[in-house]
């Protein structure tokens, strides 16, 4: 699929984010960590909230998390989601970062049966040549939610 | 300086709505008219109100989302103020709704005004949505930078859907069902039903907001407020300046809170680090509040506030709020107009206003003398709370909150 037929909204990465959507497309999730104190943040920003620097780098994470909230869209106003309703959106805590929620849609799964708590994997979905947004599917159906 | 000193030192003297004769409630979906009009109607409305010539305006408060309202400057001019002591234009949306009142009041505390107008004004419905808010581009093959390249790609867009992640939460966590919020939901439109301002006036069952459809699972239709067109504005001054206008002055006892909720998770309110030092602040416990009126886009939102302000545990409003303890007759009356969800939205604004109403007894309703705070108590058409003396109004998931005390 062409970026000019993927109906839907993409990601216009700035200086900050560049390298958020850089590894996407190489399939690895990575987050911005301080390069003083070592603290994970995201959405990417200039300052660590901890101690205050302004250097970082960006860690590479396993992509595995729970789920942490979700919601059933019936109704948008995002006109190129609507024939899509009813679709999920997630928030996603990840293993090696609880405190840090990736907002997401899980794939391959019956909504209905969606639980806080359901273990997830990050999913790399090449949805354009040029853009990778990452999605999420359940790792384990636990055998009774 | 402390608390203390500022406790009950400033007042409201008057509350005004954008009425018109086409919309008589203020509250509407297509207001005809721009924002600046709106506006100017509730503040001369508050003024008439006080009884107070809107050129003694020296200071106003306002709060704006998405640059959807009139700046104060552009106001006090249409007001014909001269001499402006202070002004303060706040960037955000319901969780400057009661912050903006005691930042008014610390003005006047201190000194820097007399009468400081405070507003909230906004085409919601037919100028600047709420609803699309996150919505980016809109649609098609564009890009969407900031924040949203995060969200809004995965179809995020609007308050129901941002909110939505809270209340699931709460749910599944504290196995709460959408059958508990529709006893909220049925008890703030019981209320709206004696409202003459109030949107939506129709009386609800539990059944009906069930059946009602879905907008964003856990949401249906009756969980949400709805987009409004309307002004709300008041008057503050010293309690002692209030004494020598017209309407019994609302005292205002404390306040507190940033407009923020830094809290662990979502399912929290802020009121769980601000609630205990509100309370001190205002000298009050929690069994003398009289009135409750929580900042209710969704029903979950006002029944965490209850949960976080301790008059239940985690998890119990659901029962709390049954068997008639939220209702005009009840341990703890909330939404007593019918809350955002029924009389409209005003980003919280009027849920102040009510408070206000409530504690000087001429709530509006269908009492024949409510304008001269006569009422009859009748259910069917009353909907004062007997002897309100004390009220707790609280911003968007406990950013921030007012106590408010019968002057």
């Amino acid at each position: 699929m062409t970026t000019h037929e993927y109906a839907y909204l993409l990601p216009q990465p700035d200086a900050l984010t560049q390298p958020f959507w850089d590894a996407a497309k190489r399939h690895d999730l990575v987050l911005q960590e301080c390069g003083e104190c070592g603290k994970l943040r995201h959405p990417p920003t200039s300052v660590c909230s901890e101690c205050g620097s302004e250097s970082f780098a960006w860690r590479k994470l396993g992509g595995r998390g729970r789920l942490y909230s979700y919601v059933i869209v019936h109704q948008t106003a995002l006109p190129n989601w609507r024939q899509s309703v009813p679709y999920n959106i997630v928030q996603v805590a990840l293993d090696e970062a609880p405190e840090i929620r990736l907002c997401g849609n899980v794939i391959d799964f019956d909504d209905s049966k969606l639980k806080v708590g359901l273990p997830l994997v990050a999913v790399f979905d090449d949805v354009t040549p040029e853009d990778t947004i990452i999605r999420w599917r359940v790792a384990a159906v636990p055998a009774e939610v | 300086m402390s608390e203390q000193d500022f406790r009950d030192k400033t007042a409201i003297a008057g509350i005004g709505y954008s009425r018109s004769p086409a919309h008589p409630g203020a509250f509407s979906k297509n207001s005809g008219v721009d924002v600046l009009t709106l506006a100017s109607r509730a503040a001369r409305a508050a003024c008439a109100d006080a009884g107070l010539d809107p050129k003694e305006i020296d200071g106003a408060v306002m709060y704006q989302m998405f640059d959807d309202s009139v700046r104060t400057g552009l106001v006090l001019s249409a007001l014909g103020c001269r001499n402006v002591g202070y002004a303060s234009n706040l960037v955000g949306g319901g969780n400057y709704s009661s912050f903006a009142v005691f930042q008014a009041a610390q003005a006047v505390y201190h000194g820097i005004c007399n009468y400081v107008l405070v507003y909230r004004a906004l085409n919601g419905r037919s100028g600047v949505r709420m609803g699309h808010w996150g919505a980016g581009a809109g649609g098609g093959s564009s890009r969407v930078g900031g924040e949203s390249q995060f969200t809004s790609i995965y179809g995020l867009a609007g308050a129901a859907a941002h909110h939505g992640f809270e209340a699931r939460r709460y749910m599944d966590l504290y196995g709460v069902t959408s059958l508990d919020f529709a006893h909220f939901a049925v008890n703030s439109r019981s209320n709206a039903v004696k409202n003459p301002r109030a949107m939506m006036r129709t009386p609800i069952s539990v059944e009906d907001h069930q059946n009602s459809r879905m907008i964003c699972d856990p949401y249906h239709l009756l969980d949400c407020c709805q987009e409004t067109d309307v002004a709300c504005a008041l008057i503050i001054t010293s309690t002692e300046r209030a004494r020598a206008l017209k309407k019994r002055p609302v005292l205002i006892s404390a306040g507190i809170g940033g407009g923020v909720s830094p809290t662990p998770n979502i399912e929290d309110t802020n009121l769980i680090n601000i609630g205990p030092r509100l309370l001190q602040a205002a000298d009050v416990e929690l069994g003398d509040i009289d009135v409750f009126e929580g900042y209710d886009a969704f029903t979950d939102m006002p029944m965490r506030m209850i949960e976080d302000m301790g008059w239940c545990k985690r998890g119990e409003a659901r029962d709390f709020i049954k068997g008639g303890r939220i209702s005009l007759d009840g341990e703890l009356p909330t939404q007593t107009h019918g809350g955002l969800i029924n009389e409209g939205y005003c980003h919280g604004f009027n849920n102040v206003l009510e408070a206000v109403q409530q504690l000087r007894g001429d709530a509006e309703d269908l009492c024949p003398h409510w304008q001269q705070g006569e009422h009859t108590y009748d259910r069917t058409l009353c909907r004062q709370v007997r002897g309100a003396e004390v009220a707790l109004n609280v911003s968007v998931l406990g950013s921030s909150a007012i106590i408010l005390k019968r002057g």
